[in-house]
């Protein structure tokens, strides 16, 4: 049952390419159907398998030479990203509905909505076939894929700049896939064995070398350092697809695949050192940005790198030995899931209502208290001031650093994790000081964009708790 | 004993008061008025009704709460070997009833619009601001000595040292200085300020004050001689000393007084933070032990 | 826990009603009512909502904060119904806030003590930003809350983080007596310091307070900062070895409490005044707490009860000032020292003002005295020359607070330069509570430390170590002298103008910031410091934005790109050569190849 209503919230995501050839209100009348219809059978299947916790792991494609080729894996990290990936993706596709039409100040849209929800809708299904995924080429094929749909996105709106920014977008985490998967499917072959179980197998030197392999995909993914800067470029997207791919799902697809590689493989410790200087690298280039952000989206996509290297802070817990460091890296995803979403939506709703992201421009929020406090609120909680999720995430991760106390690399990463709050919250700050404390004129927000900011802020409050529940976190 | 202190406390002051206006008209080659003159102008003053500048009760209330606290500062030293209110830590209620009577001496000039009691007010304050740490270093030294703070225990259990004797001439400076002779009567300057914060009160009020300023200074140096006499007397004998070294005390400071001119606000303010410099540097004497 | 509900129902009420501010008001001091007196017959409630357990118990300790808590919850909520202006999500948090308090006393474990403690700091910092159309808020809610967030959240987190990953348990009643590593007890001491604002963290106190509504200065300066102190305290009694961080502390707080009252004397604004002056406070009690550690025996348990009734103390007459400072910028709209003659119109004011200056500077018989009497006790005996030095210092500065505060009394008199009218009934109803209390504490102290099961011997004494001060009879030995003499010398009102020699007043007024020059002088030395460092910050935050980072990666592999870039341009040229094109083809061709060979090899 549960397999069944996954395969079919994929199909049924996948179906959504039919929006490409079609105009705006046909694409609005198939593609909400279609959106809400695979998020609610992902949330059944979800509550199905939180009922009875059970691992399935389907095979679908086997061969006899090289054994398993296509299959699923439903357990809880699957099931649990999955959950947060179409929650998240089916609230930011509603809101495009607004979003992307005509009365977009700074960026009128006539007639696009066909070709982003198709992209999108191919993007959604990639993410989930991607999760549930049991093979290293069945991850390959989906990795692809989503990096196409994001190509397809940040160049949507075809300028000079959008080019540029989407060539970089689909290159780099390109070059990681290939250095991580590419190397991945090779050893596949010289073992003759695809499924993910074989990576615990290998003998440790071979570990090492797939490890940082793939860790390099992972981090181009995500945008660590120094593979950082294609995000930053890539705010060009229409918002909702960068609330949906820098913010919720694709960058921390990242982070799944290394979760994936860390259980399924057992990595040596020394993999430790290079992926903690790595992230505290990736830190200290966030911190030096915050202050200098004057643009909305830019701001959150470096904030957006930083939230992922704390996810890949709890991954490296994990190679130190201490399995709760994937919970950690799960819980921060789904915390900050919602959190960013606000963010981006916020923003997104700057550039519907306002023609622009500049923050030194936009004035007066106060006056339209949902835009006044979708911004503070995401602001503040991406900082990690309670009662908002990633307050409790951070919480999660000192209470159980465990073996990252004993190391000083471990403890300068932790203290990097503090600073970078710290300077969020002081450029946050001055941000909200500057644009939601001032005088403006009061603008009238739609009823979808209200719903849409209102339902993250509300989930942003429970999240916590939904994270600890699942999770058994604590 | 105590009993007589409590008669002592209150009446003896006008009459030594007298005294010195008596000894300074002596060195300035005049007669000078009758030693009992300072209490006919008292019981003079006591007995007319007061003209109020201002309706504020602050202003009517502050001589009788300088006058009793006066009385308790005075009430708190031994007389002989043991005091009216006793207990431990009472040197710093001591200190503190001290600020009670500046404070009431200040709300009341503060009450009323005169900018003299506001200047003398200012001074009065200014001056506790270096003074009051400059009796607490002599203090200190008494407490790091004597384990103590109790007023006669400290008194009973003196035993002489380096830090000790110079505590007790640092003591003898700030009882001088407290109690508000010449060189320091910044606050009350008869011809400065129209004796700042006094400058308004007539009658009764005036009476009462200048009483309460005069017991205040019986306390100050009752004080000193206090740890003077008591390591070395007992009971009776001890009281006869006490009286002794005060008479002593006083008519040396009064002689010294008349000698004097009165200090700037600035140049006293100097002399005591060199008094806080040379009680830190005795501070340190007496934790090393001499 | 009948008081948790009913803030939380007058917190949902003040998030739907925005309105409201009677009710929630009114609501939160009932609260803090029931606070008070649940806490006095001990709470101990386990709570399991939603499959989270949270516990609540209070010990002896945590029994005093709760009660301290729930009196200036009750005084300030009782002024807040008539003064508050509800803005945003303020009177929400309000409640919350007061609530978050309370509940970090009842914690028993480290979890819910930093999920509280932070949620008071957010609802503090919702709170300072009510008057958000005011520069000097905006200015002074960045520094605060990134102070807090540097300074407080940052060290708890990590040494909390660090105590769980070492024993796997958060819970006061384990972790007791454990020993953890020293450096988890400076993290604490740092962010406790913070919180409390002792130097050379005490900067945002004097912003954040003065710019919040008056009556949440009140709740800041007289209880958030209290919220420090148990935090300390409570560190100190569970785990041993405070003693290496005893010495920093107590010469921390000197340097505060001298720093606080010289800045105190300077200002010219009667809330930063008071800023200044709480920052001096907190001084003594982290004195009081550093002399706790250091000492023993008998001086310790002195030290101990100066702590707690200090605590009490500062609580007390701290929130009786910023309301009464409240009263006055509720009247006048000005909050500067040039205001005068406020007595005429404002006489509750100005005699709650006098009781609260006189429990500022420790004159006895009110209760300020007290407190700082066992101080000096537990210094001064110490023969510890830090201590005594420690306890000559707090005498300077007791003397600087009540020059200090004398010019907040001057505002009182003379003859009025503004329109006032005295305060709502309700503002002056929470206002005496506290000032009743402060003659209460002053006179029967004994009370106080009951609370505390510190042994006094007779209740209305203090009696401990060998000195006793019998508040009740020193009161009425002083009310009998000035009774004997009123009765014996009574004074008719003959009223007459004051003779100042024929000169105009105003023309000779002492203005407040010529008042006690030679000391000012330090202070105005020190503000001088404090604004060098400020321009210091703020020159390298705009030389810092200034510059243009280009971005790292790019710089790496653009040069990659452009020779790929130069070399497919040499191709597309050698294309047009069909020979050389197929020589190309083959060669690209060859590299490949090669590389697949050599990655073959090499798996």
């Amino acid at each position: 049952m549960i397999f069944e209503l996954i395969a079919l919230s994929i199909v049924l995501a996948y179906v959504g390419a039919v929006c490409f050839a079609l105009d705006d209100k046909k694409a609005d009348t198939l593609m909400l159907p279609l959106l809400w219809s695979s998020t609610i059978f992902q949330v059944i299947a979800g509550i199905l398998f939180y009922s009875s916790p059970s691992t399935i792991h389907m095979k679908l494609l086997v061969s006899k030479s090289l054994g398993e080729i296509y299959g699923f894996i439903i357990d809880s990290t699957s099931i649990f990203t999955a959950l947060v990936v179409s929650s998240a993706g089916a609230i930011f596709l509603t809101y495009a509905v607004r979003y992307m039409d005509d009365k977009n100040l700074g960026h009128p849209h006539r007639n696009q909505k066909g070709r982003f929800y198709g992209w999108m809708m191919i993007f959604l299904g990639s993410t989930l076939a991607f999760i549930y995924s049991s093979t290293i080429l069945q991850m390959l094929i989906f990795f692809e894929l989503m990096s196409l749909a994001c190509w397809g996105v940040v160049g949507f709106y075809g300028s000079k700049k959008s080019e540029r920014s989407a060539l970089k977008a689909l290159l780099i985490p390109n070059f990681g896939a290939v250095v991580g998967f590419y190397t991945a499917v090779a050893f596949g072959f010289k073992y003759g064995d695809f499924g993910l179980g074989f990576l615990g197998n290998l003998p440790e030197n071979e570990k090492l070398i797939l490890f940082i392999c793939l860790m390099i995909a992972a981090f181009t993914k995500s945008a660590q350092f120094p593979f950082y800067s294609w995000i930053p470029d890539a705010m060009v997207a229409p918002t909702p697809a960068s609330a949906f791919l820098h913010g919720a799902a694709m960058v921390e697809m990242g982070v799944y695949l290394l979760i994936r590689v860390v259980q399924s493989m057992n990595p040596p410790k020394e993999t430790f050192y290079p992926m903690a200087a790595i992230l505290s690298l990736t830190m200290i280039i966030s911190i030096l940005a915050y202050p200098k952000q004057t643009d909305a989206k830019r701001l959150l996509a470096y904030s957006t790198i930083a939230e992922c290297a704390i996810m890949y802070i709890g991954v490296a817990a994990a190679v130190l030995g201490h399995p709760v460091g994937i919970k950690i890296a799960l819980f921060q995803l789904m915390n900050h899931a919602y959190l960013k979403g606000l963010a981006f939506l916020t923003a997104g709703a700057f550039t519907y209502y306002y023609g622009t992201l500049d923050m030194t421009k936009i004035r007066g929020l106060k006056e339209t208290p949902i835009l006044g406090y979708g911004w503070a609120i995401s602001l503040l909680g991406l900082a990690g001031l309670p009662p908002f999720g990633i307050f409790f995430s951070k919480l999660y991760l000192f209470l159980n650093a465990g073996p990252l106390y004993n190391s000083p690399l471990g403890t300068l990463l932790l203290a990097l994790v503090l600073m970078d709050s710290v300077v969020l919250l002081a450029v946050g700050l001055r941000s909200i000081n500057l644009m939601v404390f001032s005088e403006g004129s009061r603008k009238k927000v739609d009823a979808i964009v209200k719903g849409a900011l209102v339902g993250l802020i509300l989930l942003s409050l429970v999240s916590a708790y939904m994270g600890y529940f699942t999770l058994e976190v604590i | 004993m105590e009993l007589l202190g409590a008669i002592v406390a209150p009446f003896l002051p006008p009459l030594l008061d007298g005294v010195a206006r008596k000894v300074k008209a002596l060195i300035q080659n005049r007669m000078g008025p009758s030693i009992f003159q300072t209490w006919y102008d008292i019981i003079t003053l006591l007995s007319m009704e007061p003209t109020l500048p201002t309706g504020s009760l602050a202003f009517r209330l502050a001589p009788y709460i300088a006058l009793a606290s006066a009385l308790c500062m005075a009430f708190m030293l031994p007389y002989g070997s043991n005091s009216i209110i006793n207990f431990g830590g009472d040197l710093i209620a001591f200190i503190y009833v001290f600020t009670l009577f500046s404070a009431a001496l200040v709300f009341g000039a503060l009450s009323v619009e005169n900018s003299y009691s506001h200047a003398g007010a200012n001074r009065e304050l200014t001056l506790s601001l270096v003074f009051k740490p400059l009796f607490t270093i002599t203090i200190g030294i008494f407490a790091l000595k004597t384990g103590s703070l109790s007023i006669t225990q400290i008194a009973h259990s003196i035993s002489p040292s380096l830090s000790i004797v110079g505590a007790y001439l640092l003591l003898l400076y700030v009882a001088y200085v407290e109690a508000g002779f010449i060189p320091y009567d910044i606050a009350e300057a008869e011809t400065e300020i129209l004796e700042g914060p006094l400058s308004e009160y007539s009658g009764r009020l005036l009476g009462l004050l200048k009483w309460a300023l005069q017991i205040k200074r019986f306390a100050m140096i009752w004080l000193f001689a206090s740890f003077v006499t008591l390591p070395i007397a007992e009971g009776v004998f001890a009281f006869v000393l006490q009286m002794m070294v005060f008479l002593l005390a006083y008519l040396l400071m009064v002689t010294y007084e008349s000698l004097n001119a009165r200090y700037r606000l600035d140049q006293a303010m100097n002399q005591g933070m060199k008094g806080i410099v040379i009680g830190a540097v005795l501070t340190i004497i007496a934790w090393l032990g001499w | 826990m009948l008081f948790a509900l009913l803030f939380i129902i007058a917190s949902i009420i003040g998030l739907i009603k925005r309105e409201q501010v009677k009710i929630v008001g009114l609501l939160s001091a009932l609260a803090s009512l029931a606070l008070v007196v649940e806490a006095l017959s001990g709470i101990d409630a386990t709570y399991s909502i939603l499959g989270l357990e949270f516990a609540f118990m209070t010990d002896t300790i945590s029994r005093y904060f709760c009660i301290l808590v729930g009196i200036s919850g009750l005084a300030v909520s009782l002024y807040t119904a008539e003064y508050m202006e509800p803005r945003h999500l303020n009177l929400a948090a309000y409640s919350v806030f007061i609530l978050s308090m309370a509940l970090i006393v009842l914690s028993r474990d480290f979890l819910e003590f930093i999920i509280f403690w932070e949620l008071m700091t957010i609802a503090s910092y919702v709170l300072i930003v009510t008057y958000y159309d005011n520069t000097e808020t905006k200015k002074a809610s960045i520094i605060y809350l990134v102070a807090m967030h540097a300074f407080n959240t940052a060290p708890l987190l990590l040494a909390i983080g660090a105590i769980y990953s070492q024993f796997g348990t958060l819970d006061y009643s384990t972790l007791q007596g454990v020993y953890v590593p020293t450096w988890v007890i400076w993290a604490f001491l740092l962010g406790f310091i913070s919180k409390a604002g002792i130097f050379p963290v005490h900067f945002w106190l004097p912003e954040a307070h003065p710019v919040a509504p008056s009556n949440v200065s009140a709740l800041l300066s007289g209880t958030m900062l209290k919220m420090a102190i148990y935090g300390m305290i409570r560190v100190v009694e569970l785990f041993p070895g405070s003693e290496a961080i005893a010495r920093t502390m107590v010469v921390l707080a000197i340097l505060t409490i001298a720093i606080g009252a010289i800045m105190a004397l300077v200002q010219k604004d009667i809330k930063r005044l008071m800023a200044y002056s709480s920052v001096d406070n907190m001084g003594y009690l982290f004195l009081a707490l550093g002399a706790y550690i250091m000492l023993d025996r008998v001086l310790k348990k002195i030290a101990f009860l100066a702590l707690l009734l200090h605590a009490f103390n500062h609580l007390v007459f701290k929130n009786l000032l910023f309301m009464l400072s409240g009263n006055v910028l509720h009247a006048t709209g000005r909050k500067d020292l040039e205001l005068r003659g406020l007595g005429k119109k404002m006489p509750f004011t100005a005699v709650m003002s006098v009781v609260g200056i006189l429990s500022v500077s420790a004159v006895p018989p009110l209760n300020g005295f007290i407190s700082k009497w066992l101080i000096y006790q537990a210094t001064f005996l110490s023969k510890d020359p830090l201590l005594v030095g420690g306890g000559v210092i707090s005498l300077f500065a007791s003397a600087l607070t009540l020059a200090a505060y004398i010019k907040i009394y001057r505002i009182f008199t003379g003859e009025p330069n503004v329109e006032a009218h005295e305060a709502a009934p309700l503002m002056l109803a929470g206002e005496a509570i506290l000032a009743f209390l402060c003659v209460v504490a002053g006179i029967f102290p004994g009370i106080i430390a009951r609370i505390i099961n510190v042994d006094v011997g007779n209740p209305w004494l203090i009696s401990i170590g060998g000195a006793t001060f019998n508040a009740l009879l020193f009161a009425g030995t002083l009310c009998s002298f000035i009774i004997a003499a009123a009765i014996a010398l009574p004074t008719k009102k003959n009223l007459d103008a004051p003779w100042t020699t024929g000169e105009p007043v105003d023309e000779f007024e002492q203005k407040p910031e010529h008042m006690f020059t030679p000391i000012a002088k330090f202070g105005k030395k020190l503000s001088f410091i404090g604004e060098r460092i400020e321009e210091r910050f703020s020159s390298f935050e705009r030389w810092y934005s200034s510059k243009d980072l280009g971005y790292l990666d790019e710089i790496m592999f653009m040069p990659v790109i452009k020779l790929i870039e130069g070399t497919s341009y040499v191709i597309k040229e050698l294309s047009k050569n069909l020979n050389a094109l197929l020589a190309v083809t083959f060669l690209v061709l060859f590299t490949i190849v090669l590389t697949m060979a050599v990655l073959a090899g090499v798996i």
